[in-house]
């Protein structure tokens, strides 16, 4: 029911009515290139997993993710049914599961990483970026905190799940301690190492196809190279150093008191190989962002 | 119009001095000198100008072969992100990612400048809602239309509340309505915000419907400037008749003004509005009908082509 109007004449007051204002308030804003790089990575990383994008675009990076998560969870479901002592000798150890896992490191170089830098330069949208408080470097590291997270999440999430479960079902086997270190330093190594690979990959094509096929054929391509010189023509071990995979698995079961293939190669040129393996596709990430940005 | 260098008798939002690029041996611009005064300037050229050359170099994109750059009284080299942090940029072409909604990128474009996450999440809705984009902003920006992808680059130049934009050819890819829409925008935001802009593009008429002056730059050099509001007082006026105006030309140059005809039924006549008698006189007298009567556009536009030696 309406309210009777004023006796003065004046108008009705309208419940409801607004005003539409769309002025814009004057806002402040911080320098903080910290805040700016967390801004960078978190859109890095949604568009890596395809967050906030059509469905389609979350389907690999969830399923290669899965891909190391769900033996783990098997291991702990048997270890659950198993007698501890049964389940101790029988049952991988958190360190096994690193082959597994650098099937999902090569699959995220190949078909994930090329989303963290590629986008924007396909797109044009680098120079926008950059015309913000980001400069080339920090938008580079913050590209590169975004990938090093995921990829963590895949090479320190499945051991550390294990160990975590075997430690809570009194599974013989080493000091939790010692597992949680061993799978913390193993899992930044090859986070490093693979998103060192994946930066470089998405710096040099903006075509997801093309880094797929480029990845496969650099990582499979050297991988098999090596195998057949070293073990059909006889060249030195160290040759095996070419096989990025290979050199990663090795040096993680290094880490974890054992050695693999490349079990040949002594301590000092793993290393070299390693820290190589990090530092030439790092290199040439820089390389191909140092000219000034067109677009 | 005047010959380089252009210096601005006012308030300076950018300087360059003797300001030199060099790609691979060719000088994309040579020797720039320029003040680029407050208010709305364009920056007028043809292709391979040196126009993005120039924008990149003032957000500090790119740095100086030689010479000197200053915005807003600081360095971009040395000043970087607190300077970036004051500027606002609009790269020409389709800068933005199809896939993210436009809502998401302006505000990761505000985080960017120096927003926290809420201020940027609301001040994102809020510039959107300002330049048109009402439920539109949750849409992926590749299914916008053209008119509305631009909006959304205006939205993410000026979503951090900056104190001068740099626009790249804003009105790329609109047509006549969107383009002067898109021109109105600009203008009643550099109003409302205080805002000090500086436009690209190579439509002129787009230019002179915004902007105070503008800066002419041909082969990466300044060729000249003109200040478009003199321009429009002191220009010529194009009338178009109804019937043949030969015979009112004729009287006009008779009676002592500057006429001459341009087509069957135009002609311009030079001087301001004290004219307007001695015109209304003569269309009066020979009965040739008034159709109608402005400035002559072209005028701005001959001037500039003379500035670029065409």
């Amino acid at each position: 029911m309406s309210a009777p109007p004023p006796p003065d004449g004046s108008p009705v007051p309208q419940h409801g009515a607004r005003l539409a204002d769309l002025s814009l308030a004057r806002v402040e804003v911080r320098t903080d290139v910290g805040h700016a790089m967390l801004a960078m990575g978190q859109h890095v990383a949604r568009r890596m997993l395809g967050l906030r994008r059509p469905g389609r675009a979350k389907v690999l990076p969830v399923v290669f993710a899965a891909i190391p998560f769900l033996p783990a969870i098997a291991f702990i479901g048997v270890a659950a049914i198993l007698p501890s002592v049964l389940a101790g000798q029988f049952l991988p150890s958190p360190a096994d599961q690193y082959p597994l896992i650098s099937v999902t490191l090569v699959a995220y170089t190949a078909l994930v990483s090329p989303q963290s830098l590629s986008p924007d330069r396909q797109h044009g949208t680098l120079s926008l970026l950059l015309a913000s408080q980001l400069s080339r470097g920090t938008y580079l590291l913050s590209a590169a905190g975004a990938l090093m997270t995921i990829l963590l999440v895949v090479t320190v999430g499945p051991p550390l799940l294990v160990a975590l479960g075997l430690a809570l079902l009194d599974v013989p086997g080493p000091a939790l301690l010692v597992v949680l270190w061993r799978a913390l330093a193993s899992g930044l190594l090859l986070a490093a190492v693979f998103g060192a690979l994946g930066l470089a990959v998405s710096s040099l094509t903006a075509s997801r196809t093309f880094a797929a096929a480029g990845t496969f054929v650099l990582l499979i391509g050297l991988g098999s190279a090596s195998t057949v010189t070293t073990e059909l023509l006889g060249w030195p071990a160290w040759t095996r150093l070419a096989d990025v995979v290979a050199v990663g698995l090795e040096s993680v079961a290094r880490l974890n008191g054992s050695t693999g293939e490349l079990s040949g190669v002594n301590g000092a040129a793993l290393a070299g190989g390693l820290l190589g393996w990090i530092l030439l596709p790092a290199l040439l990430v820089w390389w191909r962002y140092r000219g000034p940005v067109a677009r | 119009m005047t010959a380089a260098p252009v210096v601005a008798t006012g308030r300076v939002v950018a300087r360059t001095r003797r300001l030199t690029r060099t790609f691979d041996g060719l000088d994309a611009l040579r020797e720039v000198d320029l003040d680029i005064p407050g208010g709305i300037i364009g920056l007028v050229g043809p292709n391979g100008a040196g126009k993005s050359t120039l924008m990149a170099l003032l957000l500090g994109l790119d740095h100086p072969t030689s010479g000197t750059v200053e915005v807003l009284g600081a360095d971009p080299r040395l000043a970087g992100p607190a300077l970036r942090a004051r500027i606002g940029y609009a790269p020409e072409l389709d800068p933005m990612p199809p896939d993210v909604r436009a809502q998401d990128l302006v505000k990761l474009v505000g985080r960017l400048h120096g927003l926290d996450a809420r201020t940027a999440t609301e001040r994102a809705a809020d510039v959107l809602q300002r330049l048109g984009l009402g439920e539109e902003r949750f849409r992926p920006i590749g299914t916008l239309s053209t008119g509305q992808r631009q909006r959304v680059k205006l939205a993410q130049a000026i979503v951090h509340d900056p104190a001068l934009v740099l626009l790249d050819e804003p009105t790329d890819g609109l047509d006549p309505l969107q383009r002067s829409e898109m021109l109105a925008l600009i203008a009643s935001l550099a109003q409302e915000l205080s805002l000090d802009v500086l436009v690209s593009s190579h439509l002129l008429a787009d230019l002179e419907q915004v902007c105070s002056r503008l800066v002419v730059l041909q082969d990466g050099r300044v060729a000249g400037h003109v200040d478009v509001g003199a321009e429009q007082v002191e220009g010529r006026l194009l009338v178009e008749t109804v019937r043949p105006a030969e015979e009112v030309v004729g009287r006009l140059v008779a009676l002592g003004a500057t006429a001459g005809l341009t087509g069957p039924t135009t002609f311009v006549i030079d001087g301001d509005a004290s004219v307007l008698p001695l015109l209304r006189d003569v269309l009066a007298q020979t009965g040739a009908g008034l159709r109608s009567m402005g400035r002559n556009r072209t005028t701005l536009e001959q001037q500039v082509v003379q500035e670029l030696g065409g």
